[in-house]
């Protein structure tokens, strides 16, 4: 299948980002938002497009859609059908303290008020008995109260539905009925732990409406025989709309997910393993690690909630520039990754303290607005020659406590960090890189090309995924080889893969099946997920020794899901790309940067005047298309042929 | 050392212990630390005094300092490489399933320590014949095996007799060598975090750095306290019973404000008694420090200058400093929330804008335990049950959470079912049990438990008979009741009790509410 006039895009509140694909030539975008919608910006961006006579045959799109709408809480009015006797799921919750030191703890409500959760006598039992069946009267009777109350959309959710669904089934079966979206529990999470799985499938409800609306706007704009295809957290794109809404929890945070995609394509090009991605921009500020194969996680927060979905391993540490400081007690500063919205007077951001340091560039005229704040700020806090060491500070600090992140992610991998390389984008992630490679003593840094747009990137070489599994806890004895009574039960998983394969348009000869066994020790709450081969018993023991330092080969062994990964592989797009290979890269002019607290000319390059492998020594500064990269004085940088900036230590 | 040096150490000193936290999650075995809840990490300086700590416990506030001191008033021969454990309640220690480990760090040309790193985790099982969770003990010999401070690790080799000794009552080998062994590289990480940050940036500069922050800390404290008016505050309250024969335990507080320095007497406290609710001298220290610590600025470094300018009194084989062999299993969960109700109320006189009603003030304490016929095992189940979170000015608090020094999270109920042969029947919000008031106190919650098979129940629990107390006219929160169902019979229980079901027996917890703050318009 050749691909051509493909358009990407990552669609957030705050700005789009867009590379268009024709003829190996990519076309970047990029748009900040002015008081925009995701949509106005997206109909902006095909204007663009269309002026330059490119006309999408694929669009893929990514955006922050999901995620927005919880946080912002303008999702659909939501009701929750459960257990009678565990009506007050949500709102109990598992009840973890996020401020220990606080006479008042406050507590993240989820998203529905009482009156919103309705009770059914039913009980499925942990052994998948059904102990009282759902009676079709009562049922009936819920909903109709559900409907005429207004409700948009419905979640169920009852315990033990990932034992036997049944209940749940049947409650779906009398829902068809009726014009509300609804999500049951047993297809919404494959977890165990019915708190978690509610608070997915309440969340996935409470989003669906707004994402169909969005979806079909978007189908709307672009030209009517082109496919559109969406993002999803696990890293895999789907043009189904049954699929996509009926699964649109699967949506959120697909934009990080597809930047860690492209970090994923660059690594392997380059033929790096182990990468520390780090992401800083306009929206957040997301950090992750993987040693050649990106870790699936199955447990993701948002603003606080928890969801169980599949998604590739990613933790948002920060709101990107508009993380906040202050200053405290004795002078001391406080960054504050993710900003306390309760405080509403001025506090110095990311971006004030980049601009003022000469790292980041803004208009004339937000920059006076910007120094004369900072300066107002400190004004009675320190004196005025202090004042370049505090906003320096700023940056420092911050830039050790996003280090504190990846330390803490590496640890809990069993990671050494020396080994990794650091690769930093989003519009100032070359501004962190060397001050947090340096705090945690990492050699290596590379600011891939099309930084400034990562996302749009990432997701323009990404394939169609799609899961099945099947809830199976199965006590299994390590000597007992299971391997012939499991494989039939992944024989009808596969079929049912294929055939959501088929459906997205994926040719049969473009279809891979990974088998897939989540499985622990007995006893233990964490699984690993292993491969299904015939050694399978064995690879778990060996993947629990690296990952936790030891195995027991004789224990027993707990079988809890079962799962088929299908991925249909979409073809390449490959890029052409031209790099100046001699000559000197020529500056485009100075300009003023402060380091270590003294004032610097330190000359200014784009990133398309650079020569392969012809170094440039800091200071400098690159500008690139939506990002830059800061070189610290003791840090050097040079092109590859990919046309990377590879940035390491001087000498 | 300027203040953003100092600030930039924090983050240093406070990643290590991050990254020994991560390390022990995990590669313990225990979900209990793997999920975070029952584990403590820290560093601390040549003197023994903690410079930073992290734990999501304030339980284990500060525990570390009086273990180090055990451990260089025990431990005749330091070396490099040892790694000594301990978990006598009676020399610094929290209760016999809080097993601490610390190893000392030497440089060079010292002879003498220049850090320890501790590291506190929660095992249980350590002897088949006693049931996890919480028993009607009457001293400690019934709650486990007591662990003198002693080399488990001595230059690199371990203690092979001891080790056999620690292990021969285990019930779970595997899962407790698999404990022990992650705590051990834990201190390794934190030793060898230490040792890179000194290798960087010079053993002057780290130590400057360490002091700095203690001053600091020390700074915030003693500006706290002037905050509160001079004075002194009395407040008196009492834990229900010992689950024996004592009843009405006294615990009672005077703190008396003296410029930017406090003194805590505790000693017109109840004394020892029989049943477990004896609380050691570490327990209490926490209490008070987490009291403080939550009254200073929220981004307090926590390390021992918080508690420079706090004198505490507690007089010795009293229910706040008992001595061996008195039983302290749930002197750690009842009594020490009772000593913060206590602080609370004191203060409550001198900053009443400040300090919120009591909170549900015990824990739930619910052990069960028998034969599953179905797995043909023995089980052991226990958990504890949240309750409401006392009121304050301008704060409705919110229902069913651990308090103050607690901080653990739930249970699944699909993981109960799944794991025991006991069956959740509800689990809900106890409706109108937080106590009312201007501003609203949290409620408690309702669970009951099915057992599906002939087994022992023991609750440990509180405010039965008193309820968390509201503070300017808000009313106090509703008091907790144990009810066991047989058939159509209901039969009261006393909050602390241990008896025997047969199969298809009920129980059902319902834990207090908080209390209220000012009167309702």
């Amino acid at each position: 299948m050749y691909r051509n006039n493909i358009l990407s895009v990552y669609l957030t509140s705050k700005g789009a980002s867009f590379i268009a694909y024709k003829d190996g030539e990519m076309i970047p975008l990029k748009l900040n938002n002015y008081n925009k919608s995701m949509l106005e910006l997206f109909r902006d961006g095909l204007s663009f497009y269309k002026s330059k006579f490119f006309m999408p045959s694929e669009v893929i799109l990514t955006s922050s859609i999901s995620n927005e709408t919880i946080i912002n809480r303008t999702g659909s009015k939501t009701a929750l059908i459960t257990t009678k006797g565990f009506e007050d799921i949500l709102h109990i919750g598992r009840r973890g303290r996020n401020t220990l030191y606080n006479f008042k703890p406050k507590l993240k409500q989820h998203l529905l008020d009482f009156n919103d959760i309705y009770e059914i006598p039913e009980r499925t039992l942990a052994s998948g008995d059904v102990l009282e069946e759902v009676k079709g009267k009562n049922a009936r009777v819920v909903i109709r109260t559900i409907e005429k109350a207004g409700y948009e959309a419905v979640a169920v959710s009852f315990l033990h539905s990932l034992k036997n669904a049944y209940n749940e089934e049947k409650v779906a079966s009398l829902l068809d009925k009726y014009n509300m979206d609804y999500n049951i529990s047993a297809y919404t999470s494959s977890e165990y732990r019915e708190y978690e799985r509610t608070s997915t499938t309440v969340l996935s409800s409470y989003i669906t409406p707004k994402l169909k609306e969005f979806i079909s706007e978007i189908k709307e704009m672009i030209p009517e025989n082109s496919i559109l295809r969406v993002m999803g957290a696990r890293g895999g794109v789907s043009s189904s709309e049954k699929f996509l809404f009926k699964n649109a929890i699967q949506m959120l945070f697909s934009g990080q997910v597809a930047s860690l995609l492209g970090a994923k394509q660059v690594a392997k090009k380059l033929k790096i393993k182990k990468v520390i991605t780090f992401d800083i921009g306009n929206n957040d500020t997301n950090i992750s690690m993987f040693d050649e194969h990106i870790t699936v996680t199955n447990h993701v927060r948002i603003d606080d909630l928890p969801t169980m979905i599949s998604s590739l391993f990613i933790r948002t540490i920060g709101e990107g520039v508009d993380s906040r400081s202050y200053l405290g007690f004795d002078k001391a500063i406080k960054v504050e990754l993710f900003p306390d919205k309760s405080v509403t007077e001025y506090r110095p951001t990311l971006k004030d303290v980049l601009v003022f340091l000469g790292y980041m560039s803004v208009s004339e005229e937000e920059k006076e607005s910007i120094f004369s704040n900072l300066e107002e700020y400190f004004k009675d806090k320190v004196e005025s020659h202090e004042l370049k060491y505090y906003i320096e500070g700023i940056f420092h600090i911050s830039a050790t406590q996003m280090g504190r992140h990846i330390r803490k992610i590496a640890a809990k991998r069993g990671y050494r960090l020396y080994d990794f390389t650091l690769l930093a984008f989003g519009s100032i992630g070359g501004i962190y890189a060397s001050t947090i490679a340096d705090e945690l003593k990492i050699p290596e840094m590379i600011i891939p090309r099309y930084s400034g747009l990562f996302s749009a990137y990432g997701i323009l070489n990404s394939n169609v995924i799609r899961d099945r599994n099947n809830t199976l806890v199965k006590l299994i004895r390590p000597s007992n080889n299971e391997y012939e009574e499991l494989n039939s039960v992944f024989k009808s998983l596969k079929a049912g893969v294929k055939k959501d394969l088929l459906n997205e348009g994926v040719p049969e000869s473009k279809i891979k099946m990974f088998p897939l066994v989540d499985i622990r020790y007995e006893g233990q709450t964490n699984e690993l997920t292993i491969p299904f081969t015939e050694r399978f018993v064995d690879e778990f023991h060996e993947k629990h020794d690296d990952l936790y330092g030891y195995y027991f080969k004789n224990s027993l062994l707990e079988i809890v899901n079962v799962r088929v990964r299908g991925v249909g592989k979409l073809d390449k797009l490959e890029e052409n790309i031209f790099l100046k290979k001699t000559g000197e890269p020529r500056d485009i002019g100075k300009k003023e940067l402060i380091f270590n607290g003294e004032k610097y000319q330190v000359p200014c390059y784009q990133r398309e005047s650079l020569v392969l492998n012809h170094y440039i020594k800091g200071p400098a500064i690159i500008d690139d298309y939506g990002a830059t990269t800061v070189v610290f004085p003791n840090f050097e940088v040079r092109l590859d042929e990919l046309g990377n900036i590879i940035m390491t230590r001087k000498g | 050392m300027e203040p953003i040096k100092r600030e930039l150490f924090y983050h240093r000193f406070i990643s290590i212990v991050e990254e020994m936290v991560s390390t022990l999650k995990r590669t313990a075995f225990s979900n209990k630390i793997k999920e975070g809840t029952a584990l403590s990490c820290g560093i601390y300086n040549a003197e023994g005094k903690m410079i930073t700590s992290l734990s999501p416990r304030p339980l284990y506030l500060g525990i570390g300092e009086l273990v180090v001191k055990a451990m260089r008033e025990n431990i005749a021969n330091m070396l490099e490489d040892d790694i000594y454990i301990m978990n006598d309640p009676f020399k610094g220690g929290i209760s016999l399933s809080n097993v601490t480990l610390v190893s000392p760090l030497f440089l060079d040309s010292y002879k003498k320590p220049q850090f320890y790193i501790v590291t506190v985790a929660t095992h249980s099982g350590a002897d088949k014949n006693i049931a996890s969770g919480i028993t009607i003990s009457k001293s400690i010999i019934e709650e486990g095996i007591l662990i003198e401070p002693t080399k488990l690790i001595e230059a690199g080799k371990p203690n092979k007799d001891f080790i056999e000794k620690l292990f021969s009552r285990s019930v779970d080998l595997k899962k407790r060598k698999g404990d022990l062994n992650a705590q051990i590289l834990t201190n390794n990480v934190g030793i060898k975090g230490i040792k890179t940050l000194i290798k960087r940036y010079r053993l002057k500069t780290i130590q400057e750095a360490s002091r700095e922050l203690i001053k600091y800390s020390e700074r915030i404290m003693r500006k706290t306290i002037s905050d509160i008016p001079d004075g002194k505050y009395n407040f008196t309250d009492y834990i229900d019973s010992d689950g024996l024969e004592n009843l009405k335990l006294k615990i009672k507080v005077s703190i008396t404000i003296d410029k930017d320095e406090v003194i805590i007497d505790f000693s017109k406290s109840n004394e020892s008694v029989r049943g477990p609710l004896n609380a050691v001298l570490s327990v209490t220290r926490a209490a008070v420090f987490y009291v403080f610590r939550t009254l200073s600025l929220d981004y307090t470094p926590l390390n021992y200058g918080c508690m420079i300018p706090i004198k505490i009194i507690a007089k010795k084989h009293s229910i706040l400093n008992a001595s061996y062999p008195a039983s302290v299993k749930g002197g750690s969960t009842e009594t020490v929330q009772r000593t913060v109700d206590v602080l609370l109320g004191a203060l409550s006189k001198a900053i009443p804008d400040i300090i919120p009603a009591a909170s549900q003030g015990t824990m739930n304490n619910v052990t069960i335990s028998g034969f599953d016929s179905t797995k043909n095992s023995r089980f052991s189940f226990y958990e504890t049950i949240s309750g409401g979170v006392g009121a304050a000015k301008d704060y409705d608090a919110p229902d069913g959470l651990q308090t103050h020094m607690m901080s653990t999270l739930n249970e699944s109920i699909e993981e109960i079912e799944r794991e025991y042969p006991i069956r959740i029947k509800r689990y809900h919000i106890r409706r109108k049990s937080g106590g009312t008031g201007l501003f609203k106190g949290g409620r408690g919650i309702v669970k009951e438990y099915e057992i599906l098979t002939n087994a022992n129940v023991t609750i440990v629990a509180d405010r039965h008979k008193r309820p968390p107390y509201g503070l300017y006219g808000g009313k106090s929160g509703k008091r907790g009741f144990l009810i066991k169902v047989i058939g159509e019979k209901r039969e009261e229980l006393p909050e602390k009790c241990s008896f025997k079901v047969k199969a298809g027996d009920s129980i059902i917890v319902k834990t207090p509410g908080g209390g209220g703050w000012g009167t309702e318009e």
